[in-house]
This record gives C-alpha cells, sequence and structure tokens, in this order.
C-alpha cells in the first residue's frame, strides 16, 4: 500500500507512505523526486519491512508496548550533538524499567533533508526513526510520538504524554527563536550599542 | 583437491557501499549516559562526532577480506578496538561492529555500533556473510 506526498515549498523532498503487510505497521519513505525514476514502491515496501524493527529493537519494543499500556508515561528528549540537531525520545515508565527507554529519533525537516543528502538518498521511517515536521517545538515532539506509537503498534491506545521539561541549554539549541524576547515597553538605562558618541549617520556616511 | 574461496576486499569496496548515518541511532546526543543504553540501542560516546564515527566504522568494514559477497546478501564486521567506543546494554563498548546490507531497491549501505564484548551477537559472527 502506498501513497505520495510532497512538501509544499520543497519539491525535491518526497514521502511514500508504506505499510508493512505482514504486521500492518506503517513508515514512511523519503526521497528526492530525482530519485523517483525506476523506483520500485513494491521493492521500496519490501526494503522498509527488512529494516522496520531490527534484531537490537525486538525486546525494547516489548517493554515499549507495556510502557504505552500505562495511562501516563513521560517522554524526554535530547537533542544531538551536531546540526542539525535530531531529538533522541526517551520513555520512562514506573513500573516496567527504572532506567530511561529508548522510543525513537525524532528529526525535524532539515535532519531528514541532510539525510538525504548522502547516498542512497532514501530515508526509511523505521520502528526507531520518526520525521515531526519543521520545528521540534514540545507540540510537535507530543504530536510525534504519537505518530511513532500508531505507526509501530496501530491498535495501541495512546497513554497521556507527559514531557519532561528540557534544560535551558537543549531550549536555546532547538527553538532559538523562542528565546527572542521583544518589550513594548521603552528601554530605560540601557547601555549604549555603540562607544562613540560621535557617530556619522546615513547622510553622511552616503555623502554628497 | 580443495578449492579455497579467493580473498578479495571487503564488501564495500566490492559493491561501491555507501556509509550511512542510520537516521542516528547510535549517535551520542546531550546528556547522554551509560544507562540510557541499558536497553539498547548502543550509542557512541558523547562527544564523537559523524567523521570520528565514520572513519572507525569505514575502518571496521575495511578489516577483513571476505570472498566475494552478493549484493542482496548481508554482511557483519567486527573489530575489536583497544578503547572505549560507546556505551551498549549499559556497559563499556570496545568492539566495533558494522553491517553492510541493501539491495536494488534502496542501495547497499553500511552502519555500525559499538558493542559491548559480552554483546550476544559476537558469538561467532566475525566477518559473516550471510
Amino acid at each position: 500500500m502506498a501513497a505520495m506526498n510532497e512538501s509544499q515549498g520543497k519539491v525535491s523532498l518526497v514521502s511514500i507512505n508504506l505499510q508493512v503487510l505482514s504486521t500492518g505497521q506503517r513508515g514512511r519513505v523519503f526521497t528526492q523526486t530525482s530519485e523517483l525514476t525506476d523506483m520500485d514502491i513494491g521493492a521500496l515496501a519490501s526494503e522498509l519491512e527488512r529494516r522496520f524493527v531490527e534484531e537490537d529493537d525486538k525486546a525494547r519494543l516489548v517493554l515499549l508496548q507495556k510502557a504505552l499500556a500505562l495511562p501516563e508515561v513521560t517522554v524526554q528528549t535530547y537533542p544531538g550533538e551536531t546540526s542539525p540537531a535530531e531529538l533522541h525520545a526517551y520513555v520512562r515508565a514506573a513500573g516496567v524499567s527504572d532506567t530511561p527507554i529508548f522510543a525513537c529519533v525524532l528529526a525535524t525537516t532539515a535532519v531528514v533533508e541532510h539525510l538525504l543528502a548522502q547516498r542512497p538518498h532514501i530515508v526509511f521511517e523505521t520502528a526507531s526513526f520518526q520525521e515531526i515536521g519543521d520545528q521540534a517545538s514540545p507540540s510537535a515532539i507530543v504530536a510525534g510520538i504519537g505518530a511513532w506509537a500508531r505507526r509501530v503498534w496501530p491498535r495501541t491506545t495512546m497513554p497521556k504524554i507527559k514531557l519532561s521539561e528540557w534544560p535551558e541549554l537543549e531550549l536555546q539549541i532547538l527553538v532559538p527563536q523562542t528565546r527572542i524576547q521583544l518589550s513594548s515597553a521603552p528601554m530605560r538605562e540601557a547601555p549604549p550599542a555603540l562607544t562613540l558618541s560621535d557617530y556619522p549617520d546615513v547622510e553622511e556616511l552616503h555623502g554628497p | 583437491m580443495v578449492t579455497l574461496p579467493q580473498l578479495q576486499t571487503s564488501c564495500p569496496t566490492q559493491l561501491k557501499c555507501a556509509w550511512s548515518e542510520h537516521g542516528r541511532k547510535h549517535f551520542p546526543h546531550r546528556g547522554l549516559k551509560k544507562l540510557h543504553t541499558r536497553h539498547q540501542p548502543a550509542k557512541y560516546l558523547p562527544g564523537t562526532t559523524p567523521a570520528q564515527i565514520r572513519a572507525i566504522e569505514t575502518a571496521t568494514v575495511s578489516s577483513s577480506a571476505l570472498p566475494a559477497v552478493e549484493a542482496s546478501a548481508r554482511t557483519e564486521y567486527v573489530r575489536p578496538t583497544d578503547q572505549v567506543l560507546g556505551w551498549d546494554e549499559g556497559e563499556e563498548a570496545t568492539v566495533s561492529f558494522a553491517e553492510c546490507s541493501g539491495g536494488a531497491a534502496a542501495g547497499r549501505t553500511f552502519h555500525g555500533r559499538p558493542m559491548a564484548s559480552s554483546n550476544h551477537k559476537l558469538r561467532g559472527t566475525h566477518g559473516r556473510d550471510e
């Protein structure tokens, strides 16, 4: 099963919705329009099925399913160390594990585009990877975790997700636009922006 | 007379496989601690850059000369090192593990991860061609 979307304003990025027929799990395949020629959707679906759950994921996915059966879970996210930064999401579920359980990598569109720049120019949305759109905002993260859970466990009923607050450092890295504070009141006793008091104005700079 | 398979170069060299970040699943993140790897996936140590990860994994897939590899096969490489590369199942990982796989649909790529010497995958997987 496949459906295709082309992101608005970014015509080079294409996502193909696929389903793992044996399990009902779903995932997107991201690629570029230039790669669509000769692309075999059936072969892509087979590749997604092969990659969807890796051997090392199986035991953890059992724990995650138990965690998601709880009424509420806490999700912690940590930004990666490279730019554009991905988020590494962990589920905290008391009674299931006393240590965080890795859920998936949450990737903004910028991260997907970065990965697509490398050969073979195809990115698979697996049980360990979830695209979350353009912004890594708290609402996008919660929505991304919900989308990830519904893809991996199609019949699951989502618990309430509590997003653990990010440390200040992470907030600055991921959503710098929220750090800009515009004040409507005039600034008082602010230090001068320039140390010289007699600097030329625009007309003087341009000359006669 | 027994004919032994002729050893060639590694499969990335034979099949021109590209290195993959593998969705950054094994990349370090800010605030990473050993306990984050208790249930997998393994992660490289904080501060390990993508260039360093690529160099580690490229060295690993270049460490074994294999018989001719079929394009559809998955090939695993194991390279013990003398340093801690990351954490795996909550333990220090000194082994570099890499896998080369893929095919016509998505291109053939290799990626890797740090692996603890106690990891069950290390039982008889050296340079295995499946």
